[in-house]
């Protein structure tokens, strides 16, 4: 058993002093025979067996978001909408949850994914821009609809959240060996985002509280689900 | 670091073999990625029987994730990545369980098995490096988990704070403040014990 050096970068690290480092002694010193190699692992999914499966699942859930967003223009949707609100309800909130999806979902330069501080930003800064967006623009709809109508508008937008979130925690299943709470976050807040734009396309009832708490607050907890409940099985 | 680079190259692609599916490649993972691991493991727990215990789930939970091994990854970081959530998930269960009379530490063996300083060195020194280590140690055990991470992958593993902080899933700037009050917890019990002059390790 040795100690390595500590790294010179510890020499930059200004403030903290952390090159005094090197002078705590090791309290493991001298080998220890390293003890047998576990036998009869068992069977476990190969890299291809593996892919199959996050493959899968998660095509299912981007097909889910997209494919309502298809449907919807199809369908008309778009039709006498402002092209403001088009792209701020609509067309921001899925380019964030895109970007944050590929940031939960890439490997990384260590192969660990994403670093923290950059997810933890990008998570925060794509809730509070669905938000910043919806306090910020005008309404529609100068009527803010009932409180009912709101919790409605929220029922809605969480049940729809609930498939590609269960298609999620099947494709990032034991996958996270680090950062898997906030990886994990990031992929639900893509998720509330999506079904936050696609509430916003099929209802545009004014009122900036509505747009919040019955579009926006799907992104809060999917994001919480994520951290709390996925995080648990895509941890490695 | 770069008279690693053939051997961790060769490493990463023996992981990468492994991934695939072929078994085989085990046998060449394992010696040395326990070399590593199993130091790293005995100085988050502090006991040599429970790292040899956590280093075999380690290498059960490596099999297990091993297809989502990405194709020309390291494997090092990632290893020490799922050794450190056995050793978490070890400690939560320790945790919740009805507290034990001591920490277990080596039942067999002293803690310690050779001294600090090296086999020439005195029968005084020998005592001395035994009983600074053992006050470290007993600082590590004593800090929350977090500072006792950081501190040992960054002063006793040699990563750099960016590949601790990949490891343990936080950022850069939680690392270093983790490390440097880690650093500090040590260094007033070493004080303490009449190991280190006071202030003696400031510049």
């Amino acid at each position: 058993m040795t100690t390595r050096p500590p790294p010179e970068t510890l020499d930059d690290l200004s403030g903290f002093q952390l090159d005094q480092l090197a002078n705590i002694p090791d309290p493991v010193i001298g080998g220890a025979r390293l003890p047998p190699a576990p036998t009869a692992l068992g069977g476990a999914p190969t890299r291809a067996q593996f892919w199959r499966t996050r493959s899968w699942a998660l095509a299912a859930a981007g097909l889910w978001a997209f494919g309502h967003l298809g449907v919807r223009a199809v369908k008309g949707s778009f039709h006498g909408l402002p092209l403001w609100y088009s792209v701020s309800y609509v067309c921001v909130p899925f380019a964030l949850g895109s970007a944050l999806a590929f940031l939960a979902l890439r490997r990384g330069p260590l192969g660990l994914g994403t670093g923290a501080s950059k997810l933890i930003g990008v998570v925060l800064a794509s809730i509070a821009t669905f938000w910043a967006l919806a306090m910020l623009l005008p309404s529609l709809n100068p009527i803010a609809p009932e409180p009912a109508g709101t919790m409605s508008c929220m029922g809605h937008t969480l049940a729809w959240v609930a498939g590609p979130l269960v298609l999620v925690a099947i494709g990032v299943r034991g996958c996270f060996p680090a950062g898997a709470i906030w990886r994990s976050a990031g992929l639900g807040a893509a998720a509330g985002l999506f079904a936050g734009a696609l509430t916003n396309l099929q209802c545009s009832a004014g009122g900036h509280l509505h747009m919040m708490l019955g579009h926006g607050s799907s992104a809060v907890v999917a994001a919480l689900v994520g951290g709390l409940l996925i995080a648990k099985l895509s941890r490695a | 670091m770069s008279s690693q680079e053939p051997e961790t190259s060769a490493l990463d692609a023996a992981m990468d073999r492994y991934a695939a599916g072929e078994d085989a490649a085990f046998s060449e993972l394992y010696t040395p990625i326990a070399q590593r691991l199993l130091p790293f493991l005995r100085r988050m727990c502090g006991s040599l029987e429970r790292a040899e215990d956590l280093l075999q789930e380690t290498f059960v939970r490596m099999h297990r994730a091993r297809g989502s091994f990405g194709k020309g990854a390291a494997v090092m970081p990632w290893a020490y990545a799922i050794a450190r959530n056995c050793y978490i998930d070890s400690y939560r269960a320790k945790k919740s369980r009805p507290k034990e009379v001591s920490r277990s530490r080596d039942s067999d063996a002293p803690p310690y098995p050779e001294p600090h300083a090296g086999p020439e060195a005195s029968g005084e020194a020998q005592l001395a490096a035994s009983q600074m280590a053992e006050v470290v140690q007993q600082a590590l055990d004593g800090m929350t988990l977090a500072r006792r991470e950081a501190f040992v992958l960054v002063r006793y593993e040699g990563h750099s704070i960016r590949e601790a902080a990949a490891i343990l899933g936080t950022t850069e700037g939680a690392v270093k403040l983790r490390a440097f009050h880690a650093y500090q917890e040590i260094r007033t019990a070493l004080e303490q014990a009449g190991l280190m002059p006071a202030g003696g390790a400031d510049k």
